[in-house]
């Protein structure tokens, strides 16, 4: 669908974006990952043409177009890390106003569209300086999906809002993604984890991962741990530490412990061997890498 | 069209809020204070002093008229967003020109009560006071033209501000050293005291509009001034990239 090829961005000294390449397939949504810096906002900015790569290319559908075409910017709805608005506006004028820039017909027809997809329908009449956060974010998702593309590129869109809108966005994230190519940009783990079909791990300007998070995971080295609950702790710890099976222990709570184990040990062999000794288990849970680990896992190799 | 829906969003906003209220009514008392001062009983009407009102006004004004254009949108967001839609950058420029040149109109049209009234007891020379009128548009658009490159060019809207007023009272200082070389006190070469005359903005008014006057120099000066910041504005926003 979308190609960047090679992408460079240079902001006086500083390479912003440095040989950056990625694809983005019709119907999946794909999250961008990284820490401050990275160089997340300066792609998106790149691939709606906002910004002109001093490197590189951008291609659509193998073609490569002018990203000032308006055949590209009919096909790129962007959504930035904080929405502008004009808050002397009503969310209807707001979203006439785009509509008539991008020249739609039908315009009445999109902006209910619009509106509908981002429970918004409502509140048409209301001044954009009085919605709240929450709101601004879907007015700003209804602008960014009026034109219909089939890219959609959205910058942080979860950044400060309260739990329940960040769901919902998430919700609605997903569901565009249904029917659209997404990449949205995000420094929260678990929300790439939950929402995103495959990830692009960032370090300043590079990607140093991509591929969903199962096949990102298999880039670590395993980690064999176990989350133990006893009943009563006494001795615990110097048991398992006494133990060729273990290699380091880390109590979590009065009477739970992780045990970081050697590689190709049997997990129920081990949890025999404590009950043989005595120690009554109330829980004992083995723990895989999580994203967390993979994504610290991942910069740390890169630095 | 897109240039119309830019131009017509620039202009209402104007008078969503108060600054296009406040930019009309204080050409309506300063230019009706100086008419109603200027006209004596009996006498043929001064027009010198409102000309020069006129001129004074647009030069001081213009750069707050435009300092939002660009700079505001920038300092928003919102311009990044109007780029990304399928306006180009020159229909960007032409329209929010006219959306601010639409608000001079808006003042000059206004002003116009001032004449016409005058026209009760007065016999006035209705070409003359047609010509100034339409000179000041032309001092607005090349006026408000400096100030939306400003707007392109400054980060922040008293950063638009403060470029504008520096280019726009430079032409109009410039007419001072005009005067100065008529006396031939500085010895320059012919060629560059002839640009320096001509650059003065003040003397392409004063000279010809405010004298009933509309000379075709004089026009080729002010859309000169006009097109070519325009022009400038556009490749500065290009280059922004």
């Amino acid at each position: 669908m979308i190609t960047a090829n090679n992408l460079l961005k240079t902001f006086g000294s500083r390479n912003a974006v440095n040989g950056v390449s990625f694809a983005l397939n019709k119907g999946e949504v794909v999250g961008l990952l990284g820490p401050n810096g990275a160089g997340k906002t300066t792609i998106m900015r790149l691939l709606t043409g906002y910004l002109q790569p001093d490197g590189g290319s951008i291609t659509i559908d193998g073609a490569q177009i002018e990203p000032q075409s308006h055949a590209f910017k009919q096909r790129i709805g962007y959504l930035p890390e904080t929405v502008p608005l004009y808050e002397d506006l009503s969310v209807n004028q707001y979203l006439v106003y785009f509509a008539k820039l991008y020249a739609l017909e039908n315009r009445n027809t999109k902006i209910t569209q619009a509106l509908h997809v981002v429970d918004l329908l409502d509140r048409q009449e209301s001044l954009v300086g009085n919605l709240s956060k929450g709101m601004r974010q879907r007015l700003g998702l209804a602008r960014a999906i009026l034109h219909d593309p089939d890219i959609l590129l959205l910058d942080e869109p979860t950044i400060g809002l309260d739990p329940a809108q960040v769901v919902d966005i998430r919700a609605l994230i997903q569901k565009l993604g249904q029917t659209k190519t997404v990449l949205f940009s995000t420094h929260i783990l678990a929300e790439a984890q939950e929402t995103c079909d495959r990830l692009i791990i960032l370090r300043e300007g590079a990607v140093v991962a991509e591929g969903d998070v199962a096949t990102l995971a298999a880039k670590l080295v395993p980690q064999t741990a176990v989350d133990v609950q006893v009943q009563d702790s006494t001795g615990f710890e110097t048991f398992v530490t006494s133990r060729a099976w273990c290699q380091s222990v880390s109590q979590t709570a009065a009477a739970r412990f992780v045990l970081y184990l050697e590689p190709a040990v049997s997990k129920s062999d081990i949890l025999a061997e404590i009950v043989g000794q005595g120690f009554a288990v109330d829980a004992f849970t083995a723990l895989e890498n999580n994203l967390e680990d993979i994504y610290l896992d991942l910069l740390t190799q890169s630095s | 069209m897109r240039v119309f829906t830019i131009a017509w969003r620039e202009f209402r906003q104007y008078f969503t809020g108060v600054g296009g209220y406040i930019f009309v009514l204080l050409y309506m008392v300063i230019l009706g204070l100086i008419f109603i001062s200027s006209v004596q009983p009996g006498q043929p009407l001064q027009t010198g002093v409102i000309n020069s009102a006129f001129l004074t006004l647009a030069l001081f004004t213009a750069p707050f008229m435009t300092m939002r254009t660009f700079a505001g949108e920038r300092q928003r967001g919102t311009l990044e967003l109007l780029q990304l839609t399928p306006v180009t950058h020159w229909q960007l420029v032409i329209g929010k020109w006219l959306g601010v040149f639409g608000l001079a109109l808006v003042i000059v049209l206004t002003a116009l009560w001032l004449p016409i009234s005058a026209l009760l007891f007065a016999n006035l020379d209705l070409g003359s006071i047609y010509a100034v009128f339409f000179g000041a548009l032309c001092v607005f658009a090349a006026t408000l033209a400096i100030g939306i490159f400003s707007s392109v060019v400054a980060k922040t809207v008293l950063a638009s501000v403060a470029i504008s007023s520096v280019i726009t009272l430079t032409l109009w200082v410039i007419g001072l050293a005009a005067a100065t070389l008529e006396l031939g006190l500085i010895g320059l070469p012919e060629s560059v005291t002839t640009v320096i005359r001509y650059s003065d903005l003040s003397s392409h008014f004063r000279d010809s509009f405010a004298q009933g006057v509309i000379d075709s120099s004089d026009l080729i000066y002010f859309a000169s001034l006009t097109i070519g910041f325009l022009s400038i504005a556009t490749a500065s926003l290009q280059r922004q990239r």
